[in-house]
């Protein structure tokens, strides 16, 4: 648990370079928080899904995915961000929580 | 959740192994002193040997902390040890990394697209000096079967041994078919759905290996080189009594019952992948498919799968990134799907309900 009220885990893909950084929100999703994150040069909600999966592109840092209405998000974080992977995906929380 | 990764570890563990490992829980370690209950243990670890051994048909079973110990105690431990190594394509890394260590000259045998080894094209292509060639018996990734016993006689006509890897074959094949194998691994917690942390080496009569671990044994302490005889050389330090126990209740359940319907089930998985219209990597006999879902990288599809449709797969390179390679799918690897005796039709089903989702999904901007 982090300052911020939220679990961490952090976890490396099988392709050798990204990291997975998993983060549960003291609260759900909501769209809106969407809107803070910031340098996204893509955004998807598959709303034709049972649940509204989200993925949001950052480039170069991290891809963002995760469920509107559920706590949990997945950073994937781009091999050139990796070192700064659990840093880049509090502060983006941190945004997200404070809407 | 609908479990479909049971080609990593197969759940639920079966019952009789469960409850056997509770048993022996509490049992004393074998082979120390000769005192009543280390005897009662000794029993009790030779009847799971005996049914472990029984799965194979031959030679002597050696208990290891698994599949991948089992496969490092052969090749770092084989004598002589072997400098030209013979491998189908579709080895796990669990082969792949201690040949690499090894240091040995390791050259692919001849498959057709789907990776299955053609043993007359191998006896062809035979590089000389290879002392030893390690079969995949069962691919992690597409379920295919390689022809274990034909490649063995052609190993033997070339003076080779050979050891085959058999992690997703031990519980499903029975007996396990391998022919004249000289050397087979395989793990517990997979077909045999007992417990992790706990596998076997079978070793055929005049095969020498050294010990990777050295340790007390129980019997002729005095020496410091480790005992001469098998299983005693290569089982350094107090067994894994609940994990062997487990095994020995899962292969006796093996040997002594109808098997579950493995091959029924193996098509029904690949027609319910196919009725949503994707395509499965290569071929095979096994409950495994691998595929890409549509226009989605395979952590996304299975991230997608898991969290919105309750359906566990597994994304990447399955711990098989030469398996990949051969298939074309080496850069970002692909979804697999396994399935073991707890999946019902009503579960490949809901697969085949999503799949199509994900096949014609189309994402909304918001």
């Amino acid at each position: 648990m982090t300052a911020l009220g939220v679990t961490l885990l952090v976890q490396r893909d099988c392709l050798g370079g990204e990291r997975v950084v998993e983060l549960q929100l003291p609260r759900p999703v909501r769209l809106e928080d969407l809107d803070v994150v910031e340098g996204v040069v893509h955004r998807e909600v598959l709303t034709s899904l049972p649940r509204p999966f989200f993925r949001l592109d950052v480039p170069g840092r991290f891809l963002l995915t995760g469920i509107v209405s559920d706590p949990r998000l997945r950073f994937t974080v781009r091999m050139a961000a990796r070192e700064r992977a659990v840093e880049l995906a509090l502060e983006t929380a941190q945004r997200m929580v404070a809407t | 959740m609908i479990y479909l990764d049971h080609a990593a570890t197969s759940l639920p563990r079966a019952p009789e192994a469960l409850l056997a490992a509770l048993d022996a829980a509490n049992w004393a370690s074998p082979g120390r002193g000769m005192h009543s209950a280390q005897s009662a243990s000794r029993v009790a670890v030779q009847r799971a040997r005996d049914d472990v051994r029984r799965l194979v048909g031959f030679g002597t079973v050696v208990f290891t902390a698994g599949c991948t110990a089992a496969l490092n105690m052969a090749l770092h431990g084989l004598r002589p040890r072997p400098r030209v190594v013979a491998v189908d394509p579709m080895i796990h890394n669990a082969v792949r990394r201690p040949l690499a260590r090894l240091g040995a000259r390791v050259w692919k045998l001849p498959s057709d697209l789907a990776g299955r080894v053609d043993p007359r094209a191998a006896e062809r292509a035979w590089q000389a000096e290879t002392e030893l060639v390690v079969l995949t018996h069962g691919s992690n990734v597409t379920g295919l079967l390689q022809p274990v016993a034909e490649l063995a006689e052609v190993a033997h006509r070339k003076s080779a041994r050979i050891l085959v890897d058999a992690a997703q074959t031990a519980g499903l094949l029975c007996p396990l078919d391998v022919g004249e194998a000289d050397l087979v691994a395989f793990s517990a917690h997979k077909g045999l759905r007992a417990l992790p942390g706990v596998g076997a080496l079978v070793v055929r009569d005049g095969v020498e290996l050294d010990p990777l671990l050295s340790g007390g044994t129980g019997g002729e302490a005095v020496a410091v080189d480790m005992p001469a005889a098998l299983p005693e050389r290569l089982e350094a330090g107090t067994p894994n009594l609940p994990g062997i126990a487990a095994m020995g209740a899962a292969a006796a359940l093996t040997t002594t019952r109808e098997p579950w319907p493995w091959r029924e089930r193996a098509r029904a998985l690949r027609e319910a992948v196919r009725a949503a219209g994707l395509t499965p990597l290569g071929e095979g006999e096994l409950p495994v498919v691998s595929c890409r879902v549509g226009h989605l990288t395979p952590t996304m599809a299975e991230e997608i799968l898991d969290r919105v449709f309750g359906i566990v797969v597994r994304a990447g390179l399955h711990c098989a990134p030469a398996a990949h390679e051969h298939l074309g799918s080496g850069r970002e690897g692909a979804v697999r799907f396994s399935v073991g005796p707890s999946t019902s039709d009503d579960d490949l089903a809901m697969l085949t309900q999503a799949l199509r989702q994900l096949e014609g999904m189309e994402g909304g901007n918001s």
